[in-house]
């Protein structure tokens, strides 16, 4: 016998295949069966369009199911014990349930508010078995669920590291002289006194450097000298430093891994050093130069969302194989990542970003409490004033807004002033200095890109997972949290952690996750990109599948 | 609505739903420009308390992207029917209620309190007071922006002592700028802008004129043997009136007269006020490279160029678009944000509105 429709609400199975001898039992009328649909909130968009209105949805109002179901019974006895089972679950929230004849996944709808009116008809009352009807109206949120809750992790792809040269012959490295250093064959360059102005040399790679994502190279500084003096020495120029490890594979002990995105044309670093005093030599010591798949600090998810509409999930990102902590992370979510091609941390990408609002993201190295950092780009001013001075983990700050692009002046990566390696005007007490730094694009943008950015995340004892709730009706207070995965520990990040602080919260949405694919640019300070762990209950129009 | 709001340390709206968060700026000659109210009204339980509910705290106003749109300070706050609307004013008009107090004593001496017509002194005694530091909320700074060190009074109008706001917009004027404090509380002296930041897209909007603001001569009395005077005599014949005004500038130091009697002028002189607000969307702001542009961004003392628009109010006009000066923005935040947008020149209608300001007795029309 082939599996009949099963039916339940809240529990309660209102479809009998074989009526009982005795009691009472309910049976579901194929006849008005209206599943509803998800009610749009349209949103007519101001234009100057004359015909045709430009709508769209910003959210998904409440479907409403209706559907009769009978009490059936030997007496009319049967009749009333039945309504006894089936009025309590009218009125409050429930589950309708429902599983499709011969195969098939359960769909669940979930009932907000329900009411049920009575279909009189006297002669059922009468004459051969009883029963009486009830049109249900069941007031259900929009979507329909698969049964099971999904855990999809998606964890960054394992770095696999090329070398290009191994630094054992100069022949590459004009300007350079081989040594030992730490035990590793290196080129080096020496700094010594007296430096003129500005106080910096390049370093060149000539040799061919095949097509890749990501460059990197391992360094280490020497210096001698400096009695009294802090030691300032920067590695910039053609590649701003994306990020940076201390541990890696084929990585020698004493060395930093340093990481940038992939540049056209011949390669050369800029290399300065600052507070040199005469005697003060400083060197940069190249162990390796390779290329890499992955950046440390920030990657472009692809999420293979279940269900057929978008959700907000809850999110949680932690360290894709410890407990160690991530610092700060920034989550953005934004659909032309993948339609247009582009990252926040890769500007050889910027110039297929859409036209649009644009903040920058940028991260001085050194200041002071009141500082005021500004730019021109493209004649748009920016400014920030620091809040505190900076120190071991100094926070990310928005400069902007900005509006790049445009039909009549030009892509976003040939503004003028837009690339990586911003060089900030910095006043501090009066005094105006320039500091270059690197930079994050982010589009501004209300309906489809949103940024959730935690500084400084605390350090528990069982893990460090950041948790992004967002509300959902079960749970109407979001929630952006620190905890570890049992959940214990947890620490809001929505307020300070210390008296008199900040809350490390320091921007927050709750990115829309799109099936079939949606991108998520997940970055962290720490040694490593991130998981990313997508929670929720698949959704979909009408009919749920669990796979 | 996709901007979010921080009060003290608390994200309010992953508390509670928030509706109608608005926020406007100002662009004045009298007083301090910059960020100027907010308000946001939360759904929340009947008599809720908490202590970013009591006034006097940070209120800052920042975008999806996670950038500072307006910071200033919260009010006293609204309550009803399960509601409670916050109401802030921006670090700018806070310098309203302050006075320009300078210490003569000693640092470890008893403080010897006297009035200040500096403006660098009167904000940095503030900034080294610790007493001061310690009880406001949110920090007006100066970054190291000269703001003026020479005396600017007292005038013969002038209270013995003036407000903070008052000096520093006497200061701004006398160098033929306004004075500006930025969403993060920055005060600096910044000019009119001469070229445009954003505009609209042709006949989108309409801006009508009316003669009542009309002044082709304007004199500053600065004392009994010196007035300066600044005019447009084109406007006279073109309009057919001769509308003299005088105002009382004998708090501003002689040598500052003129430019200050030309930055004045340049507000209301020659020309009629415009009627019409802007109203300004995502539909019909560009950016003036072409892009189209949010109007969350557009704050008063932008220029703005309304293509399509013949500007009636002077002789000198020509273009096919008209470039105003907004003096007052207000942003209604929601996913597609919005803002009405009031040029220079356009409010009050009234003469005595539009120039004499009552809080500022050094400005005050000549009886």
């Amino acid at each position: 016998m082939t599996r009949p429709h099963e039916w339940t609400l809240s529990g309660l199975q209102l479809v009998t295949p074989e009526p009982p001898s005795t009691g009472y039992w309910f049976e579901t009328w194929a006849e008005g069966v209206d599943l509803g649909s998800p009610q749009g909130v349209r949103v007519v968009r101001d234009s100057l369009v004359q015909d045709g209105d430009d709508v769209y949805i910003p959210r998904w109002g409440n479907r409403q199911v209706q559907f009769t179901v009978a009490i059936c019974g030997h007496t009319n006895a049967d009749i009333a014990e039945g309504e006894r089972v089936l009025a309590p679950l009218i009125g409050g929230r429930g589950t309708l349930k429902w599983t499709p004849p011969e195969s098939g996944d359960s769909t669940l709808f979930e009932v907000q508010a329900s009411s049920m009116q009575v279909v009189f008809d006297d002669l059922r009352w009468v004459t051969g078995p009883k029963y009486q009807a009830y049109q249900l109206t069941l007031d259900c949120r929009p979507w329909a669920y698969a049964e099971t809750q999904v855990t999809e992790v998606f964890t960054p792809g394992a770095a696999t590291y090329t070398v290009v040269n191994n630094a054992s012959s100069a022949a590459s490295w004009p300007g350079m002289s081989t040594a030992t250093y730490l035990g590793q064959s290196v080129v080096r360059l020496q700094h010594t006194l007296p430096l003129t102005a500005p106080f910096g040399d390049n370093i060149d790679f000539t040799g061919t450097v095949p097509a890749g994502n990501y460059m990197y190279l391992d360094m280490a500084f020497e210096y001698s000298g400096y009695a009294g003096q802090q030691r300032v020495p920067f590695l910039g120029g053609v590649g701003y430093p994306l990020g940076a490890l201390q541990t890696a594979s084929g990585l020698a002990a004493g060395f930093t891994r340093y990481f940038w995105a992939r540049k056209a044309g011949p390669l050369s670093f800029r290399v300065e050093a600052l507070n040199m005093n005469a005697g003060d030599v400083a060197t940069w010591n190249v162990n390796e130069f390779g290329m890499s798949n992955v950046l440390p600090t920030g990657s472009l998810f692809v999420l293979s969302m279940l269900g057929s509409v978008p959700v907000k999930a809850q999110l949680q990102i932690s360290h894709p194989s410890s407990s160690a902590s991530l610092g700060d992370i920034m989550v953005y979510a934004d659909p032309t990542m993948m339609t247009h091609g582009w990252v926040p941390d890769n500007d050889d990408t910027w110039a297929n970003a859409p036209d649009g609002s644009y903040w920058l993201w940028v991260r001085p190295t050194t200041y002071l409490a009141g500082d005021r950092f500004s730019i021109v780009i493209d004649d748009q001013l920016a400014v920030t004033v620091t809040e505190q001075s900076s120190g071991s983990s100094t926070p990310w700050m928005p400069m902007g807004p900005f509006v790049f692009g445009g039909k009549r002046s030009r892509r976003l990566g040939s503004v003028s002033g837009l690339s990586d390696g911003l060089n900030l005007a910095r006043v501090s007490a009066g005094v105006t200095t320039n500091q270059s730094v690197s930079a994050r694009l982010i589009r501004e943008d209300d309906e489809e890109a949103c940024l959730l950015y935690v500084h400084s995340m605390p350090t528990l004892s069982e893990g460090n997972t950041l948790f992004v709730e967002p509300p959902t009706l079960d749970q109407p207070l979001p929630n952006v949290f620190a905890g570890d995965l049992a959940g214990f520990g947890s620490v809001s990040l929505n307020k300070p952690t210390t008296f008199g602080g900040k809350p490390p919260l320091k921007s927050w949405a709750w990115p829309t996750l799109n099936p079939p694919q949606t991108p998520l640019w997940v970055s962290s300070s720490g040694t490593t990109v991130p998981k990313v762990t997508v929670v929720h209950r698949p959704a979909f129009h009408t009919f749920a599948a669990e796979s | 609505m996709t901007a979010h709001v921080l009060v003290g340390d608390t994200w309010v709206d992953m508390l509670f739903p928030a509706q109608d968060l608005k926020h406007s700026t100002g662009w004045f000659v009298d007083r301090p420009s910059g960020d100027l109210q907010a308000s946001v009204t939360l759904v929340c339980p009947k008599g809720y308390q908490a202590p970013w509910t009591m006034p006097g705290k940070s209120f800052r106003i920042y975008g999806p992207s996670g950038g500072l749109l307006w910071g200033g300070v919260t009010t006293e706050p609204d309550r009803a029917d399960g509601r409670i609307t916050l109401h802030a004013v921006g670090v700018g008009e806070t310098l309203n209620d302050i006075d320009a107090i300078a210490n003569a004593a000693g640092p470890t001496d008893p403080p010897d309190w006297v009035p200040t017509f500096v403006p660098n002194t009167a904000v940095d005694e503030r900034l080294t007071d610790p007493a001061f530091l310690a009880r406001t909320p949110v920090l007006f700074k100066r970054v190291g922006n000269d703001l003026g060190s020479t005396e600017l009074g007292p005038g013969e109008n002038d209270p013995p002592i003036i407000k903070i706001g008052t000096l520093l917009a006497r200061g701004a004027v006398a160098q033929g700028k306004r004075v500006h404090v930025d969403s993060f509380g920055v005060i600096s002296y910044q000019a009119d802008p001469t070229a445009p930041s954003f505009t609209t897209t042709p006949i989108s909007d309409y801006m009508g004129v009316a003669d009542d603001t009309l002044v082709t001569r304007l004199w500053g009395y600065v004392s009994p043997s010196n007035v300066v005077m600044a005019e447009d005599l084109a406007a006279e014949v073109k309009f057919g009136a001769i509308r003299e005004r005088s105002i009382d500038l004998s708090a501003i130091p002689g040598s500052d007269a003129q430019a200050y009697i030309d930055g004045r002028f340049a507000e209301v002189g020659g020309r009629m006020g415009w009627t019409e607000r802007l109203d300004l969307t995502g539909a019909n702001l560009m950016h003036i490279g072409g892009a189209y542009a949010n109007p969350r961004h557009v704050k008063a003392g932008m220029m703005l160029q309304v293509p399509g628009v013949v500007d009636a109010r002077s002789m000198a006009t020509t273009r096919g678009a008209v470039w105003v000066v907004l003096s007052e923005v207000e942003v209604t935040e929601s996913t597609r944000p919005s803002s009405a947008a009031a040029p220079v020149g356009f409010t009050p209608r009234d003469f005595e509105g539009a120039l004499a300001r009552p809080e500022n007795p050094a400005e005050k029309e000549n009886a």
